[in-house]
């Protein structure tokens, strides 16, 4: 039996674009994401990639409802929270966390990491006592590579891995049942990530943990997550199992990504075909007309650039949305 | 014989802190030579940032650089006063920081910040530099820039606050560039992209780059050097071929084996055993004999220097010669 820990539905989050000396006006809108539907079952790992500034982000900050959606539905366990306010959401954030981006801008400059980690705890009343707080804080910096004696320093005094690392401390202190992480390994090296992945790993085995996990990793991606979905200006493009979707994409675009990926290997790399996709990154301001990706399509047929293709089911566990496909 | 536009030799940057001196950097060498790109990879908390702050003297209160050369153009820029420093950067070093949002100022729009870097250092009026602004951004792939350029940081998805950021480093026409992890935000096509335009200047007036990254695809597709770091110490110096085809420290052989691939399918991924130690207390001796399996007694009391043990390739490391052993037999194994 699966079980559906998050359904996203028809989710859409628009932002406006405004332009004007001192009086702003409206110009346009940014679909950062427009009609975006998953679901990640429980235990199990979810991956979004696509372009940068194709939605991933906004993505994971309306699901949890640190922004509010423009339209859609977001199902936790059963329950919509999409139009929840304050006080109803609070029992779901203690059971939902985020590793953001960019650690820096998300950890309190003036705040010692040991209140950093040790303040969701208390205010989730995971922990009973200040002390309690802290003695399990002292055991998520060893998990995570860092040191008891970290916990008295500040964020600017750590090196960049160092404070993602920080960052990913934070989220699993209170065993969120649900985790987005937003590249939370970027800024590590590969045995540091080796390390923190096989954390995630050993969290989702032991407690049953879900993510919803975003990369432009795909090696990663393809490594942790059991389904994908290949995001493009705000559409998911194709979505199914993570092994399926790599061994045979289906979407141009997903075909164009996937062979992208350089290959740690010098030999290897510097003689491999790619497909370099042609024609300039469009704009999620001024989206094509038809579907959005027909302009660097190499199988554009006349339909592409008047109608945007359905999405749907063309297989058990895939669905695309591409014309070409039968 | 190329001379080098900097050359790094013994860098040592501490950290006094109240609960004892970080030892960051604690000898680091190498050379930058026009046109060409220098790769510094290693684990997180090595020394890689830190030995770029060193470079463009930007450290905290707390830091110092107490031994050591960075020489610029014939200048050692740990002995010029700071304005002479001020100078220098933006202007002739440039650097894009890791996290976007240290460089960048959220109460100015993007377009600002990037005017008033070309306005400071180049002759041009406010209106030219807006226009170069918008090209740039053009340039790193922001689509529609005449929009994006009125933009603050948090209105942009994280890969584009780190292209205005490059951008931004990119101004002025450095003839060394910094990128410290300037790609981990962005995807591969854009990462190719903004690797393809770095390379174009390089091509056309010669701008040398130091590349920081642990991204060890980048590395084998841009790099023409390599300095692999641990704990604070240089410890592997060659060229990008080598140290791929024939790694010779006994770290960089484990971190090449860590790396997840695309085309191998992998259960769990491979980590060098033990954890990244205490830059309060290094171990003695070799810093890496913890967790090294080719160590022995030596290894624990004295501290082997960065040597050249092939023609150009420098290895800090006793018994280099295992891994040599421990090569062949893995050859061996796969056929
Ligand atoms: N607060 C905001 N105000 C205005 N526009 C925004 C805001 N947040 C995001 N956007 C816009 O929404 C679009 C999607 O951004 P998002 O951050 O979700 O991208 P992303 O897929 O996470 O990209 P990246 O890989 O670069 O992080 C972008 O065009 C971005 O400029
Ligand atoms: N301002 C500071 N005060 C005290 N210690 C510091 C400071 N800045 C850096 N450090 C320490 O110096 C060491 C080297 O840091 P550095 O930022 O150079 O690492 P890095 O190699 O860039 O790592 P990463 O890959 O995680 O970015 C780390 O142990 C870090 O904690
Ligand atoms: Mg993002
Ligand atoms: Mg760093």
């Amino acid at each position: 039996m699966t079980e559906i820990l998050l359904s996203v539905k028809n989710l859409k989050k628009y932002f406006p674009v405004k332009q004007g000396f001192l009086i702003k006006r409206t110009v346009a809108e940014i679909k950062a994401v427009d009609d975006v539907s998953f679901d990640i079952e429980k235990g199990k790992t979810f991956a979004l990639v696509g372009e940068s500034g194709c939605g991933k982000t906004t993505v994971a900050r309306t699901v949890l409802k640190l922004t509010n959606p423009t339209e859609g539905q977001i199902f936790f366990e059963n329950t919509d929270i999409s139009k929840f306010g304050y006080s109803e959401l609070l029992p779901f954030r203690r059971k939902m966390q985020i590793v953001f981006q960019d650690p820096m801008s998300s950890l309190n400059p003036r705040m010692t990491i040991g209140q950093i980690v040790t303040e969701p705890m208390i205010f989730h009343k995971v922990a009973r006592t200040k002390q309690e707080a802290y003695d399990r804080a002292k055991s998520l910096m060893e998990m995570v590579g860092l040191k008891a004696f970290h916990l008295d320093r500040y964020p600017h005094q750590f090196s960049g891995g160092q404070r993602q690392r920080i960052a990913i401390a934070r989220a699993i202190a209170i065993e969120p049942e649900f985790l987005i992480l937003d590249e939370p390994t970027s800024s590590l090296d590969v045995s540091v990530q080796a390390q923190i992945i096989n954390l995630f790993l050993d969290f989702q085995e032991r407690f049953r943990f879900s993510y919803l996990f975003i990369s432009h990793n795909l090696g990663l991606v393809r490594f942790i997550s059991h389904t994908v979905g290949i995001m493009y200006l705000g559409k998911i493009v194709e979505l199914g199992e993570t092994d399926e979707v790599f061994e045979e994409p289906l979407h141009p675009y997903s075909m164009a990504l996937l062979s992208a990926t350089p290959i740690p290997d010098p030999k290897v790399e510097r003689s491999r075909q790619r497909i370099i996709l042609k024609g300039g990154v469009p704009s999620p301001i001024s989206r094509p007309s038809g579907c959005f990706f027909n302009p660097r399509c190499p199988y554009k047929m006349e339909i592409c650039e008047k109608v945007y293709p359905e999405f749907r089911k063309v297989s058990e566990n895939r669905w695309v949305a591409c014309h070409l496909v039968k | 014989m190329k001379e080098p536009i900097l050359s790094v030799r013994n860098l040592r940057t501490y950290f006094y802190t109240e609960d004892g001196i970080v030892k960051a950097v604690d000898g680091v060498d190498f050379d930058v030579f026009q046109g060409e790109t220098l790769g510094i990879v290693g684990e997180s908390g090595c020394g890689k940032s830190v030995t770029s702050l060193s470079i463009l003297r930007i450290l905290d209160e707390k830091g110092r650089i107490v031994e050591g050369s960075i020489v610029f153009d014939n200048v050692d820029l740990t002995k010029i006063s700071e304005e002479s420093m001020r100078k220098i950067r933006g202007k002739d070093i440039a650097m894009i920081f890791q996290e976007p949002m240290v460089a960048l100022n959220p109460v100015f729009t993007i377009g600002e910040q990037i005017v008033e870097a070309i306005v400071l250092h180049q002759k041009v009026d406010e209106t030219t530099a807006k226009k170069m602004a918008v090209d740039l951004l053009r340039k790193v792939g922001i689509p529609e820039p005449e929009k994006r350029v009125d933009e603050y940081p948090h209105e942009l998805s994280g890969g584009m606050r780190q292209r205005a950021m490059i951008a931004m480093a990119l101004s002025c026409k450095p003839k060394i560039l910094i990128a410290d992890e300037p790609t981990t935000a962005l995807d591969v096509t854009i990462q190719a992209q903004i690797m393809e335009l770095m390379k174009q200047l390089q091509r056309e007036y010669g701008m040398a780059i130091i590349l920081i990254t642990h991204d060890m695809g980048v590395i084998a597709e841009n790099a023409d050097r390599v300095v692999v770091m641990y704990a604070g110490k240089a410890v592997e110096y060659t060229d990008v071929k080598t140290l791929f085809n024939d790694p010779k420290h006994p770290y960089t052989w484990g971190l090449l084996h860590a790396i997840p691939r695309l085309d191998i399918e992998q259960t769990r991924l491979y980590n060098i055993p033990g954890i990244v130690p205490n830059p309060l207390k290094f171990p003695t001796g070799c810093k890496f004999h913890p967790r090294c399996e080719f160590a022995e007694e030596k290894c624990k009391s004295e501290e082997p220097e960065l040597k050249e043990v092939v023609n150009g390739h420098l290895v800090r490391c006793f018994f280099w010669e295992k891994v040599e052993q421990a090569k062949k037999k893995e050859a061996g194994d796969k056929q």
